[in-house]
């Protein structure tokens, strides 16, 4: 038995030798202990539900071309702000300016709910409420997460192009129709987003995590709702 | 593989993986002891590699490939398993025969302890791509992929493998005393 084949063989008869079934008690302590265990959270957020609609291509594209032409006014708008090698001004935090729901200038995301709201409306105010905000012009988001990091809440407000876009969200097939959110309302499970819709405003919440029911999601994003519909 | 059951416990249902760990248990048990070819090492392999594969199943992003996920999860455990092992027997060679074997009538006693002695000298890459090869019937390709190693390193685990085990055979073999022990 020294060649690779007798090897091989005698090998595999071998290897055929031994258990093939693995003892209860140990398969019992694994279950127990797995029911003592949580899972690691899974920040990896899916680029893209579902296919886009040639309307909301358009209005994708609408935004953009709206964010590059407003930002570069405000850039190039002589005798306000700094410019091209103008004097530098300090750049106010994400944190900052997420604070205040009553802050002077353009709403944002941010701006419709403060930490403080969503603390106490999250279902669990010993664990805290920081705001992160994104985006300028027509669309922004806001991502409201505990001290640990994990997400309470994401918020995406639009506005102007909010009408169109709501009326895209209405249509998907499969959404809740919300009678109770202060506006009108709806709820898409497949995607968990509560979408509100008032004038040419569109507020997207998304609240809990993807180890929520779509039922809970719904629940915890309209105890938000009613509070950001108030202010849109 | 059911995979709404894998679907249903990636998003957290404990029931759904229940029923998974009764589906794969055995076959990840049968592979952890022919690997580390001790039963209580290979208990503690998969009961790690199940809590582990619940930890981190929110991160598994196919779900066909939940069965070849699995068992990689059980490979890395089989590996610190074997490392926390010769932490204890760092300076033993050979080690005794746990009886767990049954005779086999198409190979003699003496060529199973000859093959038992000598594969487990073998380093524990290789003990896996061996079993996986020729327990699981896996192809190397395959086993690359499940490893996320080249499938020129799994060639050349088996490789050495093979030649590992050809080798300690020989020297087995030897009628003469061979480093202070008869052989």
């Amino acid at each position: 038995m020294t060649d690779d084949r007798s090897i091989e063989r005698a090998a595999r008869s071998w290897l055929e030798d031994g258990p093939t079934q693995a003892p209860d008690r140990v398969v019992d302590a694994a279950l127990l202990q797995i029911n003592q265990t949580s899972q690691e959270r899974d920040w990896h957020v899916p680029w893209r539900t579902r296919p886009m609609t040639q309307t909301i291509r358009l209005l994708a594209g609408a935004a953009a071309i709206a964010v590059v032409v407003g930002g570069g006014m405000l850039i190039l708008r002589p005798g306000n702000g700094p410019g091209v090698g103008g004097q530098a001004t300090p750049t106010p935090t994400a944190t900052a300016s997420a604070a205040s729901p009553t802050a002077s200038g353009p709403l944002t995301a941010c701006g419709l709910i403060s930490e403080d709201e969503v603390k106490t409306h999250g279902g669990n105010p010993g664990l805290g409420a920081q705001s992160a905000a994104s985006g300028t012009g027509a669309v922004t988001t806001c991502i409201f997460s505990t001290g640990g990091g994990d997400v309470i809440m994401r918020l995406t407000y639009t506005k102007p192009g909010g009408q169109a876009a709501f009326e895209s969200a209405k249509n998907a097939p499969g959404v809740e129709v919300v009678t109770d959110a202060g506006t009108e309302a709806v709820f898409d499970p497949a995607t968990a987003t509560l979408y509100l819709g008032k004038g040419d405003a569109m507020v997207a919440i998304v609240a809990g995590t993807s180890a929520d029911s779509p039922a809970d999601r719904r629940v915890a994003a309209s105890a938000f709702a009613r509070i950001i519909a108030a202010r849109m | 593989m059911d995979r709404d059951l894998v679907e249903q416990a990636r998003r957290g249902d404990r029931e759904a993986f229940t029923v998974l760990v009764h589906q794969v248990s055995d076959v990840l048990y049968a592979v952890a002891y022919r690997i580390l070819r001790d039963s209580g090492r290979a208990e503690d392999a998969l009961q790690n590699a199940l809590v582990l594969a619940w930890r981190r199943l929110p991160h598994l992003r196919d779900t066909e490939r939940f069965d070849a996920w699995i068992h990689r999860i059980l490979v890395h455990a089989c590996y610190d398993e074997s490392q926390r092992a010769s932490q204890w027997t760092a300076r033993i060679r050979v080690l005794p025969n746990d009886g767990l074997s049954t005779p086999d009538e198409s190979s003699s006693v003496a060529d199973r302890d000859e093959l038992e002695r000598a594969f487990r000298q073998l380093p524990i890459d290789q003990r896996a791509v061996f079993v996986l090869h020729h327990y699981l019937g896996l192809p190397l390709v395959e086993i690359a992929e499940l490893l996320e190693i080249p499938a020129g390193t799994a060639r050349s685990r088996l490789h050495y493998a093979t030649r590992g085990l050809r080798d300690a055979l020989i020297a087995d073999a030897q009628p003469a005393v061979q480093g202070g022990r008869l052989a």
